[in-house]
């Protein structure tokens, strides 16, 4: 995408930087209107159709979607804690991807939401959540707060568009861009507050629901352990997305726009973070055990269902929790791009893995003991508009990347 | 009828949805009435719609007839959680040692409840049925096999202790389901509820199904609807309601003759009608004139999932211990040789 040349578009490119031809980037939009296209169909299926054309059904309530929805959340916590630690924590050098990290933050909250229309049975009915709010449901909570949460994004962006070269002119936008800046701490620290929130509370979707022992944990106050398990773990894995972005972006760019120094400083949070969120997640476990045990469900009653067995254990904590732990930890091994990568790549599918096992694992347990077990797999119409999102993320970035100044050390690293 | 009825200090029987969900007008608007319903603990939970309901119909006549009927000397909060006056737990108790497994009370409760079906409803995770029969055997060979049916309805659970609401009604981010402190039954609002499902996700019963397709019955067959029951859309989640809708008629017939309490058989479930063997009793938990109260008592009593603290209002009974075990706890526990059949 990088071969220079005066294109068509060239006058809404940043100065001093270097695209590719307007007809590779259109090449490329197009390339990923084809997945998209798929994704639309089948969005277009559950509306029109009902939700009768996935495989979801009455044992399985929560399927892909939520379990995405959920991943996708965490994901995106990179976007408020790279905000917290750039602009309350202030560690300066962030401020060379915090702006990418909003980006992508967008595009996973844009996704979580748009998920979450295609999931539930009355799409049209969807504001019933705000107007007929259930303050003790931690669905409401996440409801509130991600709309919220989603209106900072938005808001931490528009500075970003206000400083496209030719917007930037007009001495109004200029002077709003400056004025958005001058805000940032506060606007960061609301977006804090309202993540720290909801990150929680998806936690407490599955952890209050009392008749899934798979799931249910005891708390503090109203809130369930989940609550700050999935703070923790959110907040130990975002950092790794917007690394592991970035780097795929420079792979696209085919050349580096962010310094070593500032991915190896979210690298090293993340591998500190991860590493708590172990040891907490370590101890929930055994006292999960030992607590269901002493009222009638057995450790090996919630992996005796094949193929949800004792891997899935070993897999979440073990390969996706430790191994990118030890890889975060050691600054040898960071400053080993390809290993920094695999630890995130394994990082962030460790984050997933833990949302579908909290949504769709807790719904495979049988509860009753008359209760056969059930398995579910996603159809191509899950998997399809699931993944839209993806494609559409992409094209997100890359027409941010094209038309917006993100990456404030791009042009020191690549001089024209 | 009605005009006795009145001067009786009857007042007409409205639905309980009116005032579960929508908080009811209080005479005079005041910032300390939204503060209240701010406030409304444990109940359908705050509502915009209910605040604009105040704003708009504060002070006028229907809300002072309404106030000075229905919450006579008790606050509207009370009135939710203890009811208007008398409070009841109807419930239900199975005997399992009688249940044939006919289904005789699944097709009564598809009738009376307009419940639809396919062409091939034979995929049970789809099917749309409030009550399910589950077949379970105590996994021994020929000839000490056994076999028990176990009729499943909504367990209208109360909760209890740490968990003092209904798994599936504290969970509801839209207020569409909710917990009768008047009568103890579970109710659900299907024009409300926009199909998010966690209730079914927090369900360990498997009582609450989805309408995946778009409610159909055969040509002409729509014309036999029970008019009592709504029919539902696609896309929102039902449940066995103990044919509330039968209280309902109990209660306006009862007024009609100047009474007000209903008598036992006068308000029975669809399924409790039908069942041939007369393995389901059907009545008032708490009141010792109705059958259910001392049936429940029986040593061979026992719940499902107790030890969850769901505090469910079926009951069964059976004399073989396989299938107490089988039932009152949840896997592994004591019923390892349960096997579904």
């Amino acid at each position: 995408m990088d071969s220079a040349s005066a294109s068509f578009d060239s006058a809404l490119i940043p100065e001093g930087v270097k695209r590719c031809k307007l007809k590779w980037f259109l090449l490329w939009i197009g390339i990923l209107h084809g997945p998209v296209m798929v994704g639309v169909v089948a969005t277009l299926m559950c509306w029109g159709l009902a939700l009768n054309v996935t495989y979801l059904n009455n044992n399985f309530p929560f399927g892909l979607w939520i379990a995405a929805d959920l991943g996708v959340i965490a994901l995106g916590a990179g976007a408020f804690f790279t905000g917290f630690l750039r602009y309350i924590l202030n560690i300066d050098e962030l401020k060379n991807i915090v702006n990418f990290a909003v980006v992508i933050g967008i595009m996973c909250y844009a996704a979580a939401q748009a998920i979450l229309g295609v999931d539930i049975g009355q799409p049209l009915r969807g504001w019933f959540i705000f107007w007929h709010a259930n303050v003790h449901s931690m669905l409401t909570e996440v409801a509130f707060c991600i709309t919220c949460y989603f209106m900072v994004l938005c808001i931490e962006y528009l500075p970003l568009i206000l400083e496209n070269r030719q917007i930037n002119k007009i001495g109004f936008f200029h002077g709003m861009a400056h004025h958005l800046h001058e805000a940032m701490p506060t606007i960061a620290a609301i977006g804090v507050f309202l993540s720290f929130f909801h990150q929680g509370s998806l936690g407490g979707v599955p952890g209050v629901l009392y008749g899934r022992p798979f799931a249910f944990r005891e708390g503090f106050l109203v809130w369930p352990w989940t609550f700050f398990l999935f703070i923790l773990s959110a907040i130990a894995a975002g950092p790794c997305f917007t690394i592991l972005i970035t780097w795929i972006t420079e792979k696209f760019a085919r050349k580096r726009l962010v310094k070593r120094n500032v991915i190896d400083i979210l690298a090293r949070i993340s591998g500190r973070l991860l590493v708590v969120y172990l040891v907490l997640k370590t101890i929930d476990t055994v006292y999960w055990v030992s607590i269901a045990g002493k009222v009638g469900a057995p450790f090996s009653s919630f992996y005796a269902n094949h193929p949800y067995g004792y891997w899935v254990l070993v897999l979440e904590l073990g390969i996706l929790g430790v191994i990118p732990a030890i890889i975060l930890l050691s600054t040898k091994a960071r400053q080993n791009e390809n290993l920094l990568v695999i630890a995130c790549l394994l990082n962030c599918a460790g984050i997933f893995m833990n949302r579908w096992i909290m949504t769709v694992q807790t719904l495979v347990v049988p509860v009753m003991s008359f209760d056969k077990f059930v398995s579910y797999h996603p159809n191509w119409v899950e998997y399809a508009s699931t993944l839209l999102y993806l494609w559409l993320g992409a094209i997100f970035i890359s027409i941010t990347y094209r038309y917006l100044p993100i990456f404030p050390q791009e042009k020191e690293l690549n001089p024209l | 009828m009605l005009r006795n009825a009145r001067q009786a200090g009857l007042e007409p029987i409205i639905p309980s949805f009116q005032y579960s969900i929508i908080p009811w007008p209080r005479p005079g608007f005041s910032l300390c009435g939204i503060l209240h319903l701010l406030s409304h603990q444990g109940g359908p939970g705050f509502s915009f719609g209910g605040i604009v309901q105040l704003l708009s119909r504060q002070g006028g006549p229907i809300a002072k007839r309404s106030e000075a009927s229905f919450y006579e000397g008790v606050t509207m909060k009370e009135a939710h959680h203890k009811g208007h006056g008398k409070t009841y737990k109807y419930g239900m108790v199975v005997d399992l040692d009688k249940c044939t497994g006919c289904g005789a009370c699944m097709v009564a409760c598809m009738a009376e409840n307009n419940l639809p079906f396919r062409k091939d409803n034979s995929d049970r995770l789809r099917s749309s049925l409030w009550m399910r029969v589950y077949k379970i055997s105590n996994g021994l060979p020929f000839p000490d096999m056994e076999i028990s049916y176990i009729p499943r309805p909504c367990q209208h659970c109360e909760g209890h202790g740490h968990h003092a609401a209904t798994p599936c009604v504290s969970v509801c981010p839209a207020c569409a389901t909710d917990y009768s402190h008047e009568t103890g039954i579970v109710s659900q609002i299907y024009t409300r509820c926009f199909g998010c499902r966690y209730c079914m996700a927090a369900c360990p019963y498997h009582v609450r199904i989805f309408n995946w397709w778009d409610p159909t019955w055969p040509k002409g067959m729509e014309k036999y609807l029970n008019p009592d029951v709504s029919v539902r859309m696609r896309g929102v989640v039902e449940k066995c309601s103990f044919c509330y809708h039968r209280l309902q008629r109990a209660r306006n017939k009862a007024y009609a003759e100047g009474r007000r309490e209903i008598h036992e058989d006068e308000y029975q479930t669809a399924c409790t009608q039908a069942c041939p063997a007369g393995a389901i009793t059907f009545g008032d938990l708490d009141n010792p004139e109705h059958k259910v109260y001392e049936l429940k008592k029986s040593r061979y009593a026992f719940r499902l999932l107790e030890e969850l603290g769901t505090n469910p209002k079926v009951y069964y009974v059976s004399t073989r211990d396989w299938v107490r075990k089988a039932g009152d706890v949840y896997t592994g526990k004591k019923g390892n040789d349960v096997m579904p059949a």
